[in-house]
């Protein structure tokens, strides 16, 4: 019996030693899904592995990530699964993964992630923190990982040496770009600066001095909070200090509302710009109240648009959940899903190849525009649309298009 | 000058707000001498009470006393269900692992918030009556402000009346000075310490629907930094049952304030734990110690 109990492990470590020994360089953790490509996807799943703060303080992004990805999935399945290639017929499960919001959490996902061999890609994670810590693993092992909502450019920098990384949204240089180019347009020439610390606060923050300075711009104060903080008095007594014409805030929802009521109590009376995509929010509309007035911000969705996909979007995502808007991370991890979804259909088949495949897709209209990755992973033609907060709601007056990793062309509204 | 001006008005108004969660705190640790991890959760909850009583009822009254309430009702429960429990068995051999029960405690409270509010934060209509005053130049400062100061001043008064002038105050200050001998004098110490609990709560609620008045926000996320500014503020100060907690709040608020707006936002912390490390080398039991850690 004794002896048994040695030969069982020593048996098991042999027989794993002789199929390691028998595979070769390629991903083994796709095999199960390229076995699949053989006799086609009927009956089959792809798994994908779907991240985000489910718990915390940051759990309503989280539960906007699951309803977008959730929304694309059936809507794949209720089609039939996937519509050609290798894997037609295959329907899209989930498996997911909760970070809390938390990087060193995302972290250990991601190995956890890629060990497992059923999942062919990720799709997730809402802030840029838990992405950027996320990314570069996955990056060394090739893996199809799509970042929804997250959009720092570190998350690019991290795996710039493979190309199975993509952004999903426009990517700050984007945001940043679009909302500073309003600022200068309106003639401001002594902007101040108040952000959050952090990949997400301080890299909008440093695009738009870049953004300034090309135009011999300086700001006339940068000031700093981090997200627990609450009281913002300090920083904007030094801000109206410098006398300044124009308002940057990069922060979050409360946190701006926060902001413009401690400028209002100080008497700082200066036109407000949001150049992280914030204030189209109905949790900073609520909390600013009227303060919210004459704020301009940007956001990659367009409410007065249109077209069937965008109406079918919209429609489905209210049926689903009940909101009338669908929330920006809902879209980023819907469109996330949906591209996967297309990689596999033009002809993908396991993780390995997902990555080639990504990059060759073009989705025409996905409900907030067309969808393609460029060659570093960021989204080539993403849109972000420009508003003032007028009556108590966003008054969109003009459209900006990501043409590149760092560059934006101002485009119709549509 | 206006610069000057409003970093010390908020360095008084932070202050005392740290003041008042390093009251409960403090008052638990020199009680009882646990580090209850979950005071500032349990405030943070019975804030979100407070509002939505103060809103169902149409009173703002009720929605300070809802407040105040909840978090003297919670203490007490997490008390006699969790810590008087966990303490036993602690003595028993466990000793060392005291703060766990109060951590796990904190998570359950803060997921009930979650449950709550699950956006994390909230609008939060003032619970204290008043329009904004103006102080100088052109800022204003909230009803609540002026509450604030208000509570600074009348709860240490009234907190210190309490503790020395009443029956169920001094129990407290027996069983916290000597435990051992308060049983042995057949003093109901697990009653007493459950009021301490209840006081502790009471003012952690009041300063929970003040902090959320003055901002005018709620967030999920007081809970964890009312425990931390309360904490070191507390440790600044020295674990006295009232001044201790105040000077602590005092100072915590004033470094905070001056290090933002005469330095940087991003040497805030630094220096406030600089100071934090030096009175500890300088002063181990506070500026104003007196107090002793049991177990933690």
């Amino acid at each position: 019996m004794k002896r048994w109990r040695l030969a069982a492990p020593a048996l098991a470590l042999a027989l794993g030693l002789v199929a390691g020994a028998c595979g070769d360089d390629s991903d083994s953790a796709s095999d199960t899904t390229e076995t699949t490509a053989a006799t086609g996807g009927e009956g089959r799943t792809l798994t994908i592995a779907l991240g985000g703060p489910f718990s915390g303080a940051s759990k309503a992004t989280g539960d906007n990530i699951r309803n977008g990805a959730t929304l694309a999935a059936s809507e794949v399945n209720d089609a039939g699964g996937i519509t050609d290639g290798p894997l037609k017929g295959a329907r899209i499960v989930f498996k997911e993964f909760d970070d809390a919001g938390v990087p060193a959490n995302g972290a250990g996902n991601m190995r956890t992630i890629i060990d497992d061999d059923d999942v062919v890609a990720f799709v997730g994670s809402g802030i840029s923190d838990v992405s950027v810590a996320m990314a570069p693993t996955a990056s060394r092992e090739d893996f199809p990982f799509l970042s929804a909502y997250a959009s720092s450019p570190k998350i690019l920098e991290a795996a710039k040496d493979s190309k199975s990384v993509f952004v999903v949204p426009p990517t700050f240089p984007a945001y940043a770009f679009s909302v500073t180019d309003e600022l200068l347009r309106a003639g401001h020439t002594r902007p101040a600066i108040i952000n959050g610390t952090g990949t997400y606060g301080d890299g909008i923050a440093d695009l738009v001095v870049e953004r300034l300075n090309e135009k011999d711009i300086t700001p006339v104060a940068k000031e700093s909070f981090t997200f627990a903080d609450t009281d913002f008095r300090t920083q904007l007594a030094k801000i109206k200090d410098a006398d300044p014409d124009s308002l940057v805030v990069v922060g979050l929802a409360t946190i701006d509302a926060l902001i413009l009521t401690q400028a209002d109590e100080l008497g700082l009376d200066v036109p407000v710009f949001d150049p992280g995509g914030i204030t189209n929010n109905d949790t900073f509309l609520k909390a600013a109240g009227p303060l919210a007035e004459g704020v301009i911000g940007n956001t990659p969705t367009l409410a007065s648009r249109d077209t069937p996909a965008t109406k079918s979007l919209r429609d489905r995502y209210t049926a689903a959940t009940g909101q009338s808007v669908v929330p920006d991370p809902a879209v980023f991890s819907y469109e996330g899903v949906r591209a996967v979804a297309a990689a596999f259909a033009a002809g993908a088949t396991g993780r390995s190849d997902l990555p080639e495949f990504l990059h060759r897709i073009d989705i025409a209209d996905t409900g907030v525009g067309a969808l393609r990755f460029g060659e570093d992973g960021s989204r080539i033609g993403g849109r972000l649309y420009v508003f003032k907060i007028t009556g108590g709601k966003p008054e969109f007056f003009r459209g900006y298009e990501q043409t590149g990793p760092r560059a934006v062309k101002e485009v119709p509204l549509a | 000058m206006e610069l000057f001006l409003t970093v010390c008005v908020t360095s008084v108004t932070l202050g005392l707000l740290y003041a008042l969660f390093a009251t409960g705190l403090s008052l638990v640790l020199r009680t009882s001498g646990e580090l209850n991890l979950a005071h500032g959760d349990s405030l943070m909850l019975a804030t979100y009470v407070g509002l939505g009583t103060a809103s169902v009822a149409g009173s703002r009254a009720l929605g300070v006393m809802a407040a105040a309430a909840a978090a003297a009702a919670i203490g007490v429960v997490v008390y006699l269900a969790v810590y008087s429990p966990a303490a036993s068995r602690r003595r028993a051999g466990m000793a060392g692992l005291g703060f766990l029960p109060a951590l796990g405690v904190a998570l359950v409270v803060r997921n009930i918030a979650v449950w709550v509010d699950p956006e994390g934060s909230s609008p939060a209509p003032s619970l204290f009556a008043g329009d904004r005053v103006n102080l100088f130049a052109d800022y204003r400062l909230p009803a609540a402000g002026w509450w604030v100061l208000a509570a600074g001043i009348l709860v240490p008064l009234v907190l210190t009346l309490l503790l020395r002038r009443t029956v169920t105050g001094r129990r407290i200050r027996a069983v916290a000075d000597e435990p051992v001998l308060a049983r042995l004098a057949g003093l109901p110490v697990t009653r007493t310490l459950a009021a301490g609990y209840a006081l502790a709560g009471i003012v952690g609620g009041v300063a929970g629907a003040l902090f959320a008045s003055f901002f005018g926000q709620v967030f999920i996320s007081l809970g964890w930094q009312a425990t931390l500014k309360g904490f070191v503020a507390a440790v600044l100060g020295g674990l006295g049952w009232v001044r201790g907690a105040l000077l602590g709040g005092l100072a915590l608020g004033t470094v905070e304030s001056f290090v933002s707006g005469y330095l940087s936002t991003r040497f805030r912390d630094v220096a406030t734990f600089a100071l934090l490390i030096g009175v500890l080398l300088l002063a181990p039991r506070g500026v104003l110690g007196q107090g002793r850690l049991r177990t933690i």
